[in-house]
């Protein structure tokens, strides 16, 4: 370090120790700023009606500060609770620690947690006090018969409206587009990469020529087209208007390219065509890169909301993200059911986004440096 | 375009070749169409011919159904359309809200997560969340969030207010007026003796600082009568009516504060204020994690020279961070105003347009005339002036970009 002359090592070393724990506070900030909507969509989801608008608001949900408290009482009869307990915190010690190293996909480690959970819980004949939810079970019908089940809001939420239909279609629509994207896009990227035509440069320009149209100048002829074709309220209407990108088919075409031309020209003289060459080696070595794709492609066509509001009228066609636009109008005050709706509504994609975060990371980055 | 042309320069003259060899390379072009065809249909189908048709549309008087050609008629009552040129006004209020307030908390947040931290990965994690976040169960959670007697924020904000408000209400007062002034002296004394360590704005800024709060712990033992109001102002501030508020944001402090601004200095109102703060929490993720790469690319040992010449922390920042994160900066910058202007989610889920039509921006402009009003004519001719608005700020993306997308 020779950033000074006249300063002690000492004041030297307080000085940076005074700026780290300043970085560290800041960040700290800003991410609890950042990710506390989620932590009071969550709390907010496990409220009463009365507790959720009340003023001050309430930090715990009663329903949390109730269980906790016969938790106590639990540990209290049953000491031996806590070895369970101390079992099953080392467990996850044990598997949070590997995780951190990357030692474990996250993908494991969210199923070696689950099965924790329900091993522990059901250790030991149904009706012995070694049967942790059957003590549990038991305690809570004991502190209070009238006490709202756990999940109540949840329940109640998923009842109000068809949501196994909204996630039906979303998943549908999500999925069928971004396969089809792909299996439109890669034989034109493949085209534009590396086959040789007449008109190649014109209509590839073309293409590129489309990206500079916004989707809201598209918006109304092409409802107009899918109503004359009488798709509104169909999968169609959905998803065939989308079935093209002309991002995807740019991003593959920059991937096909970079494939070394001496594998091409090996490949041509052993007496492989184009479509044996891009099925049995572009194809594979360009894997990392659908996947990156498809993810974006997914993410778009799940959280669309325009287009599904305008082609859907009736709610078992709407998708996840119309569906829920039209729950929070139509339950204008229940706040706690709002919030519960809002919870699994966003948690998948989340989910989702934690097991994959490096892909997702690494796609936006490119999109920024290239 | 260098790519075309690689591709152009590789593909030989078809008429100087054997016979033999040209029918092969008829039959490759015509494997090549039919591999392009499946896209092109869809293309012409859903991008190309309904530019046309909304054009068509946009001459017409269109209700459920073509009525009848009206010429341009459509695009001079848009032009006299003072709802038009509202919605136009709130898109760019939201413009010069949400960029570069995102811009510039994101280049800090990824300037810091860029130092050598712990928990970096975490912390990245943390901040991308809200933008893999879909954006109507975030925007239903925000208006809850920002509701006027249940929300949180006013009550935290309330909170905050009032702990100032009495923080200056005793500060001025005897025995707490040395300690605030002591601090002030204090500081301002560090600052002076290690002035050395930092560049000209760092010591400016703390200057100003540390003798703010001086002269703020002597004028509030001098003068409390002054402060007063302000203070008593402060503690009752909150809560406010965020998304049921049309009033602008000047205009509402204003009222607040006893002054009477004119009109020109209104602001966006609070319920656009209000959407635009989700809009930021939103995109913040995503600038942070194309600034991180942005900083990933500057070269380590720029920073090793600055620091052996003898640069401070915040000079580096200043002449190598900031001119070599241009390109990102642009990048961003473009793409977000491009975002901006066609925002609709938000706006939909958060204020239906409302309250008073202020959060009406063009994209939402444009729904509203289509679906609720029915004047499919009329809104194709708005959501044509937007097309020209947005390819002017494409164009010049594409020819900033250009050469660096196409690099490979």
């Amino acid at each position: 370090m020779t950033v000074t002359t006249k300063h002690s090592p000492l004041a030297l070393r307080v000085s940076l120790a005074l700026k780290r724990t300043l970085l560290y506070v800041i960040l700290t900030l800003g991410a609890f700023l950042v990710t506390f909507p989620f932590l009071w969509m969550i709390l907010t989801s496990f409220k009463g009606y009365a507790e959720a608008i009340a003023s001050p608001p309430t930090l715990w949900p009663q329903a949390w500060i109730a269980r906790f408290r016969i938790l106590g009482i639990l540990i209290d009869q049953h000491p031996g609770v806590l070895v369970a307990f101390a079992v099953w915190l080392s467990a996850d010690i044990v598997i949070t620690w590997r995780l951190i190293r990357g030692r474990m996909s996250k993908a494991l480690y969210f199923i070696i947690h689950l099965a924790l959970f329900f091993v522990l819980g059901n250790i030991g004949p149904s009706g012995s006090s070694w049967n942790l939810s059957y003590l549990w079970q038991t305690a809570t019908t004991r502190a209070g018969a009238e006490m709202e089940p756990f999940f109540a809001n949840y329940v109640e939420a998923w009842g109000y409206a068809p949501f196994a239909h909204y996630f039906r279609n979303s998943i549908v629509m999500a999925t069928v587009t971004c396969s089809l994207i792909i299996v439109t896009g890669v034989p034109a990227a493949y085209a534009f990469a590396r086959m040789h035509f007449p008109g190649k440069d014109l209509i590839f320009l073309a293409f590129l020529a489309t990206m500079m149209i916004p989707r809201e100048v598209l918006t109304i002829p092409n409802y107009v087209t899918v109503a004359q074709l009488g798709w509104i309220d169909t999968f169609l209407a959905l998803i065939v208007p989308w079935i093209v990108s002309v991002m995807t088919i740019f991003f593959l075409r920059q991937f096909f390219m970079s494939v070394p031309d001496d594998l091409y020209d090996a490949a041509f003289l052993d007496g492989c065509g184009h479509i044996r060459f891009l099925w049995y080696i572009a194809l594979p070595l360009a894997a990392p890169a659908l996947v990156s794709t498809t993810l974006f492609n997914f993410l778009g066509s799940w959280n669309a909301l325009l287009w599904p509001l305008l082609v859907t009228n009736t709610p078992k066609m709407r998708p996840i993200m119309v569906g829920m636009a039209y729950f929070a109008n139509e339950f204008g005050m229940e706040v706690q059911l709002h919030n519960a709706a809002a919870t699994f509504t966003a948690l998948p994609i989340i989910i989702l986004f934690l097991l994959i975060q490096r892909q997702f990371i690494e796609g936006i980055a490119r999109t920024g440096i290239k | 375009m260098n790519v075309v042309d690689a591709g152009a320069t590789a593909h030989r003259g078809v008429a100087s070749v054997p016979k033999g060899k040209r029918k092969r390379l008829l039959r490759g072009a015509l494997l090549a169409y039919a591999f392009i065809l499946p896209s092109f249909v869809v293309l012409l189908a859903f991008r190309l011919y309904p530019v046309a048709r909304a054009a068509y549309i946009s001459l017409h008087k269109w209700g459920i159904k073509k009525d009848f050609f009206v010429g341009l008629k459509n695009y001079l009552t848009l032009f006299t359309d003072p709802r038009f040129y509202k919605s136009f006004n709130v898109t760019v209020f939201y413009v010069i809200v949400t960029v570069p307030i995102t811009m510039a908390l994101s280049l800090l947040v990824a300037y810091l997560l860029f130092q050598k931290i712990r928990y970096r990965p975490v912390f990245r994690t943390l901040y991308f969340i809200p933008y893999i976040t879909s954006l109507v169960p975030a925007a239903i959670v925000w208006g809850w969030i920002f509701n006027y007697e249940a929300g949180i924020l006013n009550h935290a904000l309330h909170w905050l207010s009032d702990g100032l408000a009495t923080i200056l209400l005793t500060a001025g007062v005897r025995p707490w007026v040395y300690v605030w002034m002591a601090i002030g002296a204090i500081w301002l004394i560090y600052v002076v003796v290690t002035y050395k360590r930092r560049g000209g704005i760092a010591n400016g800024v703390l200057v100003l600082l540390s003798g703010g709060l001086l002269a703020l712990g002597l004028f509030l033992n001098l003068r409390p009568e002054i402060i007063e109001p302000v203070a008593n102002q402060l503690a009752t501030f909150f809560p406010v009516k965020w998304l049921q508020e049309p009033r602008g944001i000047i205009q509402y402090l204003g009222k607040r504060l006893a002054f009477d601004p004119p009109k020109w200095l209104w602001g966006p109102s609070m319920a656009l204020v209000a959407v635009s703060i989700v809009s930021i929490w939103h995109f913040l993720g995503y600038d942070v994690v194309v600034y991180l790469a942005g900083l990933g690319n500057i070269p380590p040992s720029l920073y090793e020279v600055a620091r052996i010449d003898g640069a401070s922390e915040g000079q580096a920042f200043w002449y190598i961070t900031l001119p070599l994160l241009t390109p990102t900066t642009f990048f961003l910058l473009i793409i977000s105003t491009v975002g901006a202007f066609r925002a609709f989610t938000l706006f939909y889920v958060m204020t239906g347009g409302g309250p008073l039509k202020t959060t009406t921006s063009v994209a939402y402009f444009i729904f509203d005339r289509f679906w609720n009003a029915a004047r499919v004519g009329y809104a194709s001719a708005a959501a044509f002036v937007l097309f020209g608005i947005i390819l002017i700020m494409t164009m010049v993306q594409q020819k900033a970009m250009g050469k660096r997308v196409t690099y490979q």
